[in-house]
């Protein structure tokens, strides 16, 4: 199956409370499609991994840092421009914050819209549209403010915006770190199959392994290491 | 809810749409920057308002009001007109007319059809009168009069009624008055000054003058005499024998009498000094005056002094060029003579004055005409030759005439259009009413006059205070509004920068959603410009208010047309640019400081 993202030896130093801090990815493949889980304790690289993946942060060394676009567009990430990495993050990218990452101001339809401006080329269809705002239950919601919402709607959506951008991959943070269990299994559900009705792959960063243990196509861990002061953090598969 | 919400897009300007959303949004906390904005900003329109309107209008009213432009002698002096146009021909004059004297320009004004009587003051104007075109009125015509406010209220008129002046004389122990109806072209503000004045053309304070001097004015049916002219001469030829003229005759012949210098005439100079050659046995003395010219009571003092002599006098005046001009276009130059032979005075009962004269060339008989020039100009006496004058190019002349030819050379004189007799006009003016084209210009003016040994009345002193003051008021108001500034750009970089540090963490959600930094630096931008245009459209609006009351207030110390509070759009405008540009810049740091930030650190510390 063809990968959207493709990463070997890739290195990432970051500085963590005055110790440094160095998460190893000798090899993540992501494939079209699917849902991939990170799963591990606090501190252990998690969202580091997601702000390498998310090209918030870029890596200090790789060997391949590939991603690959729907219509077979392979980026070399790698020392693109932080104009490129902007407009790449718009064209290919989704996100799913743990509070939402909703813009207070505007309303749910407005949240919605900034998400498909931003992809003109590659706008979602309108009844497509229609269909998982029935399927993720906002039609009620569309004229509302975020801040009138549950956390759990709010989630929803965080999802309806990261799909109605229409990217190559959703990264999601901790989406149901906010929400009880019930709810956090209703919502990862509705990410996965509004993201399989979208044709979409999932990456989701949570602390939570039992919630993605069962349903995720591939599952990935950190094992940590600390040597003369260094805290070093290897990315590995679990499953 | 509709689905069709969801059809809607952020395009065009999406930035634009989501920063108005936001203040939207945050409607309550927009509208306390646009308050905190207005509260600087309203203030110091206001400010401006009262500079530009309440300090302009003292200003207008002391620099611009023509009344301090205004120079007047203070002295009484005869002006001839040949200095009025003199004047005028200054580039720092912009009106000068001339003034009769003070006691003729007064006179009673009524108001028949409301039955008010009132005294006025006429005061002669023309084109480009500052005092009555700046203030309301027109140049009056012909028959028209402009009123002082004042006047007008006397007489309770308006515009388009008619007045009628009356000027009352003395005569032979009785009482004459003279009428004139006037019709209002104007009525003048209260600018103008609060005196009761009736602005008229010159020629009727010139006729009311005439009047008063017992004079008839025709033009408007008042009777009276009229000003004939009077021979002058430059002193009287002196003819007798030799033992006739001792000591004792000399002294007496220049005591009181008007004439100064006694000289005798060589015979070989006779034909030169009198135009005519001497006769055997007489001897010719010249005698001639202290002053510039003797009249008739000279040569009646003269007579008494000769009374008894065997030395007669006849008037003698230098050579005075005239030109001849006969019926036939012909012209002569010629020289006039006295020659009391040929003296023939006006036939009693002739129709027209007419001269009797003898000359070298032309026949006894031919009618022709004289141009005296010089003062009279185009005036030309009727003569007609009765003889002929044995020197070539020298006209004879009764003594009579030839001191009117005299006259006419040095004052202006006109024929009567009925009688043809010499008429008098007028020697000068009092005084005069004289405005600088500008307040700078007076001093200038003054210093002219000055040197001309009139001293005047003016206002440059008190003018230049009033613009020394106004500069420093103007300085006051500039130090003052520099503060207001840096005040308002103060309190809304501050407010801006703070608004989006609070952005923060939408904005770096913008960023990781793919916004580049230029669209994020628009945000902010945007609603600075946005608050900045808000905030002073509040300014605006609660100046408009307050100038509305003010207006309100100070209504009754206002003129028509004046506005205590005016906001001149240069520098309104220019306050505004650097207040939104600060805004913006301010604004434009913040979003830079987010841009620098960590963006991952800025997405968790966030709550979203």
């Amino acid at each position: 199956m063809a990968s959207v993202y493709r990463l070997k030896k890739v290195a990432v130093e970051r500085s963590k409370g005055g110790a440094s801090f160095t998460l190893l990815v000798p090899d993540l493949d992501i494939p079209k499609g699917s849902f991939t889980a990170i799963v591990g304790q606090s501190g252990c690289g998690k969202s580091t991994l997601l702000d390498l993946l998310g090209l918030v942060i870029a890596p200090a060394s790789a060997e391949k840092f590939e991603l690959t676009a729907r219509d077979g567009e392979q980026i070399e990430i790698f020392g693109e421009s932080p104009r490129r990495i902007s407009r790449i993050r718009r064209q290919h990218l989704g996100y799913i914050l743990q509070s939402g990452g909703l813009m207070p101001f505007l309303s749910v339809a407005k949240n919605l819209a900034v998400a498909r401006m931003l992809n003109p080329e590659r706008q979602m269809e309108h009844e497509a549209l229609e269909e998982m705002i029935f399927h993720l239950g906002l039609e009620d919601h569309l004229a509302k403010k975020p801040s009138q919402l549950s956390g759990g709607q709010r989630q929803r959506v965080a999802i309806a915006r990261a799909i109605a951008q229409n990217p190559d991959i959703i990264l999601a943070d901790e989406p149901t770190g906010s929400v009880d269990k019930f709810t956090a299994i209703k919502i990862r559900d509705l990410l996965l199959s509004c993201a399989k009705r979208a044709k979409v792959s999932v990456l989701m960063v949570t602390h939570d392994e039992s919630l993605v243990r069962d349903v995720a196509d591939s599952v990935y861990s950190f094992e940590l290491t600390q040597a003369s002061g260094q805290l070093k953090s290897s990315l590995h598969k679990v499953s | 809810m509709s689905l069709s919400l969801l059809h809607r897009n952020l395009r065009p300007f999406p930035v634009f749409r989501l920063a108005l959303a936001d203040l939207r949004d945050e409607w309550l906390l927009s509208f306390c920057i646009c308050l905190a904005t207005a509260a600087v900003l309203a203030p110091l329109l206001i400010l401006f308002g009262l500079k530009s309107g309440a300090i302009d209008i003292l200003r207008n009213r002391l620099i611009e009001d023509p009344r301090n432009r205004e120079i007047r002698p203070k002295v009484t002096r005869t002006y001839p007109e040949a200095w009025f146009s003199e004047v005028r021909k200054r580039p720092d004059v912009s009106f000068a007319v001339p003034l009769t004297r003070g006691v003729s320009s007064t006179v009673q004004a009524v108001n028949t059809s409301a039955g008010l009587e009132a005294q006025l003051d006429l005061s002669p104007t023309g084109l480009g009168d500052a005092i009555v075109l700046e203030n309301g009125g027109r140049v009056p015509r012909d028959n028209e009069c402009v009123l002082s406010s004042s006047a007008a209220g006397a007489l309770s008129t308006k515009v388009g009624d008619k007045i009628q002046i009356r000027t009352s004389r003395r005569v032979d122990g009785q009482f004459q008055t003279a009428e004139l109806d006037l019709r209002v072209a104007g009525i003048l503000d209260l600018r103008a000054g609060g005196a009761d004045v009736a602005y008229v053309p010159l020629k009727v304070l010139e006729a009311v003058e005439q009047y008063l001097d017992g004079g008839a004015v025709p033009e408007y049916g008042w009777s009276g005499k009229k000003p004939l002219a009077y021979p002058e001469h430059d002193g009287a030829l002196l003819i007798g024998p030799a033992t006739a003229m001792d000591a004792t005759l000399e002294r007496r012949l220049v005591t009181d009498t008007g004439f100064a210098y006694l000289s005798a005439v060589k015979l070989g100079e006779m034909q030169t000094v009198a135009g005519f050659p001497p006769t055997e046995g007489e001897t010719y003395w010249l005698l001639r005056p202290a002053g510039a010219a003797v009249r008739s009571e000279n040569f009646e003092a003269l007579a008494d002094r000769l009374r008894g002599t065997l030395i007669r006098a006849i008037p003698w005046i230098d050579d005075l060029a005239v030109t001849l001009k006969t019926a036939d276009g012909k012209q002569f130059k010629r020289v006039v003579k006295v020659f009391p032979e040929v003296a023939a005075e006006v036939a009693e009962g002739a129709e027209k004055f007419n001269l009797r004269i003898a000359d070298s060339d032309l026949p006894a008989g031919t009618e022709c005409q004289l141009a005296p020039g010089a003062a009279s100009g185009e005036l030309l006496v009727p003569a007609v030759t009765i003889g002929r004058s044995p020197v070539s190019d020298v006209l004879l002349v009764p003594p009579r005439e030839a001191g009117l030819l005299r006259l006419a050379a040095t004052r202006r004189l006109v024929a009567d259009k009925e009688t043809g007799q010499l008429l008098l006009t007028r020697r000068g003016y009092a005084g005069f009413r004289m405005y600088a084209k500008s307040i700078d210009q007076v001093d200038r003016l003054r210093a002219y006059l000055e040197s001309q040994e009139i001293p005047v009345f003016h206002e440059a002193e008190r003018i230049n205070d009033v613009v020394m003051l106004d500069r420093q008021l103007t300085r006051f108001f500039w130090f003052i509004a520099a503060i207001g500034i840096a005040g308002a750009i103060a309190t809304l970089a501050a407010s801006l920068y703070a608004s989006a540090e609070r952005k923060s963490y939408e904005l770096s959600v913008l960023r990781l959603l793919g916004f580049t930094r230029f669209e994020i630096v628009q945000f902010p931008a945007w609603q600075a410009l946005i608050l900045t245009v808000l905030g002073f459209a509040l300014s605006l609006a609660v100046y408009a208010a307050a100038a509305a009351i003010l207006q309100g207030v100070f209504s009754d110390q206002l003129n028509a047309g004046e506005r205590l509070m005016l906001l001149p759009s240069a520098p309104v405008a220019l306050i505004f640019a650097t207040i939104a540009a600060l805004a913006v810049l301010s604004s434009f740091l913040a979003s830079q400081r987010i841009l620098r930030s960590d963006l991952s650190e800025s997405l968790r510390e966030g709550t979203g």
